[in-house]
Parts: C-alpha cells; structure tokens; sequence
C-alpha cells in the first residue's frame, strides 16, 4: 500500500490497521467502501492500493479483531462485509492510547519550533 | 473514423468475458482460494461501477478499475503471507489426521486378516480392496467435476436415489446370488470376495454425494481442491464432461494442451508440468502386470520350482562359476525372493514415504515422475530377470532329472 499525496508509505502502512478498526467501529463495512471513505476523509490524501487492502482485513481477521460475512447485494452479487469484534475494540483502545502518545510528544516538541 | 473505431472497440468488449479472463490471471498467479477472489471480483465490480458513474465508458472503466487494484505480483505475494498460515493448519490437519489413520486402518486390515488364517494370497487381495476403498473414499472429490449436471434438485435426487438402489441390489444379488456358488472352500476366501463386492458401493455412494450437488456448490467444491492437477473453471472455459474427459486424456498421454504453452510450445516454455494423479495413475497402471506376474509367480511356480530343484539336486538362484553379470542378475532374484513375504509391509512404507514426499517437499513434484518412473522401470526389470532365472533353473533342473535317471 503506499501513498500519493503527502504521507510517506511507511506511514500509511502503520496507520492502515487503526483506520480500519476504527472505521469499522462505526458500522459494519467492505472493502471497497472502506477506500472510498478514506480517500473521502483524507481529501485524497490517503489513497490505498485497493487489491492490497484485503491482506490486511485477512489478517486482521486471522487476529481475532474482526470477523465477515457474505451478504448478497442487488444483481445477485455477493458481497463480504467486516465488522469489528471484542479483540478489535480492545486492540483499537491499544493503537488509540499508542498514537496518542505520539500525537501528544510531536504536537509539544512543534510547538516549541514553530515552521 | 476514430469514432468508429471506438465503437468497434465498446462493441466487441465484453465485461464479464474480461472479469473472467482477469480471474483466470489471478488465479494462475497464484491467488487460488476461491473465496479471496470472488472479494476481488466483488471489489473490480463496485471499482467499475464507480468509475463508470464518473462518466468512464465500460473499457476504460474496467482497465482503470485493474489499475487500482495494483500489481499481480504484489497481489499475490500478500495473499501467499496469510494464506500460508491457513493452508500449514490445514496441512498439519490432513497429515497428523489423515495420514496415521490410514495407516492404522491398512494395519489392523493386516492383523486382521493374518487372524483369520488367510493365504497370503488372500491378504494381499483383502488389503488391495481395502486400499482401493480408502483411495476411493480420500480421493472421490476429484472425479466430481467429471460427473453429468442436472439442473434440477428432484432430478439429481432421483438420479442418486436410482445408482445406489442399483449398487445396493447388485451387492445383495452378489451375497445371496453369486457369492454361495463361488465355491471358495474356506471362510477367508469368502470374507476377500465381499470385500472386493464393497469397492462399487463406496465408490458410488460417495460420487453420488457429489452428484447431489447443485452447479454452484460442485463449483465452490471444485475449487476448494486447491492445486487440484485437472483444469478447473477458473483456468480455462467452461468443458462439457466430455471435453473434460478428452482433457484427462490428453493429460494422462502427456500431450501438450496448447491453450498453456507459449508461442513456442511448452517445450519451450517449460509450462506443462505433468499433474501428480496421471504420474502416479501410470505408475500404478506400469507396476500392475510386473506386481501381477510375480505374485502368480509366487503362489503357483515358485513352488513347484523349490521342489523340482530339490528333488534334482540344483541350487535355486545359485550358479558357482557364472559370470560377474549373471551373479549380479542372481543377486537382484535372490533379493526379490526374499522380500516378497514381507511385501505388503514394504508397500505400506513406500507410501508412507511418498505420502511425506508429497506433503513437505517442495522438490519432490519436479523429481517425481523421473523417480516413479526409474522405481517402476527397476521393479519390472527386477521381475522379468528373476522368471527368467527360473526358467533357465527350471530347464537345469529338468536337465539333472534326467542326467540323474
């Protein structure tokens, strides 16, 4: 997965998973939606190599942090949507607090050097 | 002009031939697991659809839509990291499950027939039906894709319904009918022939447990038999039974399929490998007349030849002053001899061993043909050698006898 914009793809790649979980913390989702929505949050900042971003969910699912369903959507296509479990509540409580942290020791260190 | 060529172009596009052959690709590629695609498939869909609404025709919307995806490659490589993990389970699953219970089964089949006082004759045909059904029971799921559709659930009900009431009448017919007037002078015999009777009931109940289920679910089976060695949907068009069969055909005689071949021939390409069941279904079928004659051999010459040697005094498998070659010859007969009681136990380890082959190694399919084929070729040699010997000890021997007189 990498970025287009302005994040570098190390960055993107660390903030995929809390992204997802936090995502899908708001409502069951697929994957497809799931892009659209952060390309629509990030104002296109963040852009997800979409074929990649199943992996991800995979693993994610192997972890125990969410789980999926097939659902069959209209044209008779199915379609499988993720939603969040007790493991990925916990494991976004966990990335939250961690990206806190260094959210709070950046935003001191740049307010002590202003650009 | 270009407007017309674009036309062209819209027109002789078709999307769902285009989804299909960008599925194949994936699946060549590597991502093999049927549900992994059809989320790719769902996503290429809604990508579409997207970029259709931005005002993107069909063509330029299904290419861009490949873009996005990103490239195979990476695809793949990503899918390989999680799917390892599930196909090591499962792998694990099948050999610590499957393979010991097999072996359990094929070894309480031998104490159980020693128990009965069978022939070793008799074992090794009780064993052999024994064999065929737990191959037929591990192995069915492959001929699936081979069986006729029925659309209908009544019809393909009925149809199962009909093949087994035919299997179970033919089994009674056997066991009253036939079975009383075999004349099998001892139990033993008896207890192998029903056995043998009990191969075409597995064999039938499981495919018609196959045959039971509906276009969909025979897909969704078909292509859970992940690295399954027959074309599936998923890598070519869609094949009646019979141009399937003509495939399996084609396969098992080693002749090229051109549709996977480079413009060069797979020669060229090194892209036709031979799948692993038409390698071990020829090394089956070459072994059988060699593992034939000799077990004949065995039971009704190799006796009588023991007596005839003893009564004219001639050694078997035993000449003082033959040449270096021939001694060597006489050495591979004087093995065979020896090994043969204890023939059933080496065939159990021989698949016990190509078993593991077949699950750890990942060299083994590039050597497998060429090691089948070499054990094959030395077996035979090894049988037409030693009934060779025979024949000339028996003619020695028959030559004593009258030099004797």
């Amino acid at each position: 997965m990498y970025s287009v914009a302005m994040l570098t793809k190390e960055l993107v790649a660390a903030s995929t998973e809390p992204l997802i979980l936090s995502l899908l913390s708001q409502g069951e989702s697929y994957g497809y939606a799931l892009i659209q929505e952060v390309k629509r949050r990030s104002d296109n900042k963040i852009e997800w190599t979409d074929g990649m971003l199943y992996p991800v969910l995979h693993r994610m699912e192997d972890n125990g942090w969410i789980k999926s369903r097939w659902v069959e959507v209209e044209n008779g296509r199915k379609r499988k949507y993720y939603s969040i479990k007790k493991d990925g509540h916990e494991a976004l409580k966990e990335k939250r607090e961690q990206w806190a942290v260094l959210n709070t020791v950046l935003s001191g260190l740049w307010k002590e050097q202003p650009v | 002009m270009e407007g017309a060529a674009c036309l062209t172009h819209t027109f002789m596009f078709n999307l769902e031939q285009s989804i299909s052959n960008w599925r194949r690709q994936m699946r060549k590629a590597g991502i093999t697991n049927r549900e992994d695609l059809d989320e790719l498939e769902s996503h290429l869909r809604d990508e579409i659809d997207g970029q259709m609404r931005s005002g993107h025709d069909e063509p330029a919307a299904f290419e861009l839509a490949m873009q996005q995806m990103g490239q195979t490659g990476s695809l793949t490589g990503e899918f390989r990291k999680v799917g390892a993990k599930i196909h090591r389970v499962s792998g694990v699953v099948t050999g610590v499950v499957c393979v010991p219970l097999t072996v359990l089964i094929l070894a309480l089949g031998v104490l159980t027939f020693s128990g009965l006082g069978m022939t070793p004759f008799q074992e090794i045909l009780a064993l052999q039906a024994l064999g065929l059904t737990l191959l037929i029971a591990f192995q069915w799921r492959r001929l699936i894709r081979y069986l006729p559709i029925v659309r209908t659930l009544r019809g393909r009900i009925a149809g199962a319904a009909c093949a087994n009431a035919l299997v179970f009448g033919l089994f009674n017919a056997f066991t009253h009918l036939i079975l009383p007037h075999l004349r099998l002078t001892d139990e033993p015999g008896s207890f192998v022939a029903l056995f043998w009777a009990f191969i075409p009931v597995a064999a039938v109940l499981c495919l018609t447990h196959g045959f039971v289920m509906s276009v969909a679910e025979r897909r969704e089976f078909a292509a859970a038999m992940v690295g399954a060695d027959m074309l599936t949907e998923e890598t070519g068009p869609r094949l009646g039974t019979g141009e399937r069969l003509k495939q399996m055909v084609r396969v098992f005689a080693g002749i090229p399929d051109p549709q996977f071949s480079g413009p060069a021939g797979p020669a060229a390409t090194g892209a036709y490998p031979e799948p692993r069941w038409a390698t071990y279904l020829k090394t089956a079928l070459t072994a059988f007349p060699a593992l034939f004659v000799w077990l004949c051999t065995c039971i009704f010459v190799l006796p009588k030849l023991r007596e005839l040697c003893l009564k004219s005094g001639t050694p078997l498998f035993e000449f003082k002053d033959a040449p270096v070659v021939f001694q060597g010859l006489l050495f591979v007969a004087r093995k065979l001899e020896l090994l043969t009681p204890y023939c059933l136990y080496i065939g159990l380890l021989v698949l016990i061993v190509l078993s593991l082959l077949e699950w750890r190694s990942a060299l083994w399919p590039r050597y497998r043909r060429a090691v089948l084929g070499t054990g094959i070729y030395l077996l035979n040699a090894a049988v037409l050698v030693t009934i060779a010997l025979m024949v000339i000890t028996a003619l020695l021997a028959v030559m004593n006898t009258h030099a004797g007189k």
